[in-house]
């Protein structure tokens, strides 16, 4: 994970605990991770719905941080435990936003690609929508930890404090998860499936999608 | 080769998320309106029926925190009180802080003096891994009085000196043995685990008014809270810094008897990991067990928004001005890391 958690002089534990007395205290935990959990949340369920849960997300951690026992500087696998599990309340916006996500990745796509690069900028985007239909499909255990370490980059064991499983739960829920899209793959149909892997320059452009 | 993980990034980064300052400042603001509002965590400020929302726990337990939570709120510096930095020995008796690190600022764990060494009662509990977790080897611990308060911080690998705190004042070990007898004896008298008998307020203040006397605490005064006709039974908690006793009105040992078992039953099969506790599985738990202790009546509401994985449980809140009980978090329902 690439944020530490660390509001500057003092860490997110200690703010958690100046806040039971001074619950203004608090509002420096929000400008610390604010921005991180409402991209989190609006990759999720779009930015509308991302902002209400946001700031859900940190009333309850408010409301809860009496019983916050993380030892560690950074709050933030907590405070994504909470918004994942706002998330569960939120199925048919989340798989509103992984519909629009399988349209955009397509055109994306497409126009990261060259002119030479057409066909397989194509075959790119017909990927990608389904691997967006693919992670709609899975269970919300897979997709939770999917996200939290493919997208957001938590490590196994910060996703294991996130989610309230032990690391190796973590690690087979991927495994699974990584499986399952492999597999959808696997059942485009053959005008879809690359037969050799893009030029360079072509993944280069895929990859700016 | 297909790396499933990097087209996963792709799907999500395909609609490039940016925080907008809008977006920030909408949550914030709103996040920050109920913190406005918020008052500081004190359970001492909230004893009796008048607390409405004060968390439920054992009663055993209750008393032990009836005995620290005064203490507890100097170690937090809670909002209102002005304590004096008064390091007499009679006053740094009561609570004892065991630090998970050398800052003020570090996680604690209030444990009630028992009139022995507070370094030898913090290094127990570094080894029961309730400080810090589970440690192959205790540091070492220094003893100290807190800057604010009467309260004594254990705190590891440092020095009274470093953290500019003062060591334990002469006679402490005296005096904390004298204060643990006189706390004990009030247990034995006015109760403290599974209680089935109920003290009254006029009993409760003679025997506690005896104690005092028999102790050498004759500055000491005796202050009563919360007795009514919901609450006839009494708890108590000392308060050295204030030379006072508080005795406190407590439910019948049939209500508290019914709410304990309600919420055993729930940390039984209730832990962090699991998915978050169903409201109305609760509410259930709690209006069964008021109803076979003859509180029918009452009222059982769960919050819906308040668990979550990490902090799956519901603590029971009464109020017994409306005859509710609230479900909702409370950390009393989780053990110490």
């Amino acid at each position: 994970m690439t944020t530490s958690g660390d509001t500057g002089l003092v860490s997110d534990s200690e703010i958690l605990a100046e806040s039971l007395a001074n619950p203004e205290r608090f509002s420096a935990l929000v400008d610390a991770h604010n921005d991180i959990i409402f991209r989190y949340l609006a990759r999720r369920v779009g930015a509308s719905m991302g902002e209400d849960l946001a700031a859900e997300t940190f009333l309850r951690a408010f409301r809860a941080r009496a019983g916050y026992r993380g030892s560690r500087s950074s709050a933030l696998p907590w405070l994504y435990g909470i918004a994942t599990n706002l998330l569960r309340d939120h199925a048919r916006s989340e798989h509103r936003q992984t519909q629009a996500l399988a349209k955009l990745a397509g055109h994306a796509v497409r126009e990261a690609g060259s002119e030479d690069c057409v066909d397989d900028a194509l075959t790119a985007a017909a990927r990608l929508r389904h691997v967006a239909a693919a992670i709609g499909a899975l269970t919300p255990d897979a997709r939770d930890v999917l996200v939290l370490i493919a997208v957001e980059g938590l490590s196994y064991q910060d996703a294991a404090i996130a989610l309230g499983v032990p690391d190796g739960t973590v690690r087979s829920r991927l495994s699974r998860a990584r499986l399952e899209l492999r597999r959808s793959i696997a059942r485009l149909p053959p005008s879809e499936v690359p037969q050799d892997p893009p030029a360079a320059e072509c993944e280069k452009g895929i990859s700016r999608g | 080769v297909v790396d499933e993980l990097d087209l996963v990034r792709q799907v999500y980064n395909a609609e490039p998320i940016s925080s907008h300052p809008a977006h920030r400042q909408t949550i914030r603001d709103r996040v920050l309106a109920e913190i406005a509002a918020a008052k500081p965590i004190c359970p001492a400020s909230a004893p009796g029926p008048s607390a409405g929302a004060a968390p439920r726990r054992p009663r055993r337990r209750r008393i032990i925190a009836a005995a620290v939570v005064l203490p507890t709120a100097g170690l937090l510096a809670a909002a209102g009180w002005t304590l004096a930095t008064i390091r007499q020995a009679a006053q740094v008796t009561g609570s004892i802080g065991c630090y998970a690190s050398p800052s003020l600022h570090s996680s604690i764990n209030v444990i009630n003096s028992t009139g022995t060494s507070p370094v030898a009662l913090c290094a127990q509990q570094w080894q029961a891994g309730t400080v810090a977790g589970p440690v192959k080897v205790t540091p070492s611990l220094a003893a100290c009085v807190l800057p604010k308060g009467n309260v004594i911080g254990v705190f590891p690998d440092t020095t009274c000196a470093k953290l500019h705190l003062q060591p334990l004042p002469p006679g402490y070990a005296s005096a904390a043995k004298n204060f643990a007898a006189m706390r004990n004896q009030l247990v034995s008298e006015l109760g403290e685990s599974g209680n089935t008998t109920c003290v009254s307020e006029t009993k409760a203040l003679s025997l506690v008014r005896s104690a005092l006397h028999t102790y050498g605490y004759t500055a000491w005064k005796v202050t009563t809270n919360g007795f009514g006709s919901f609450t006839p039974c009494a708890g108590f908690g000392p308060d050295p810094e204030h030379h006072q006793i508080v005795v406190v009105g407590e439910e019948t040992p049939a209500f508290a008897s019914a709410i304990n078992s309600a919420t055993e039953a729930q940390r039984a099969s209730c832990k962090p990991g699991d998915p978050p506790e169903r409201a109305a599985a609760a509410e259930t738990l709690f209006h069964q067990a008021l109803k076979t202790a003859g509180y029918g009546n009452w009222t059982v509401t769960a919050s819906p928004g308040v668990t979550t994985r990490q902090q799956p449980c519901y603590g029971a809140s009464v109020n017994a001005s409306t005859h509710t009980v609230s479900l909702g978090f409370s950390m009393a329902m989780y053990p110490l890391p």
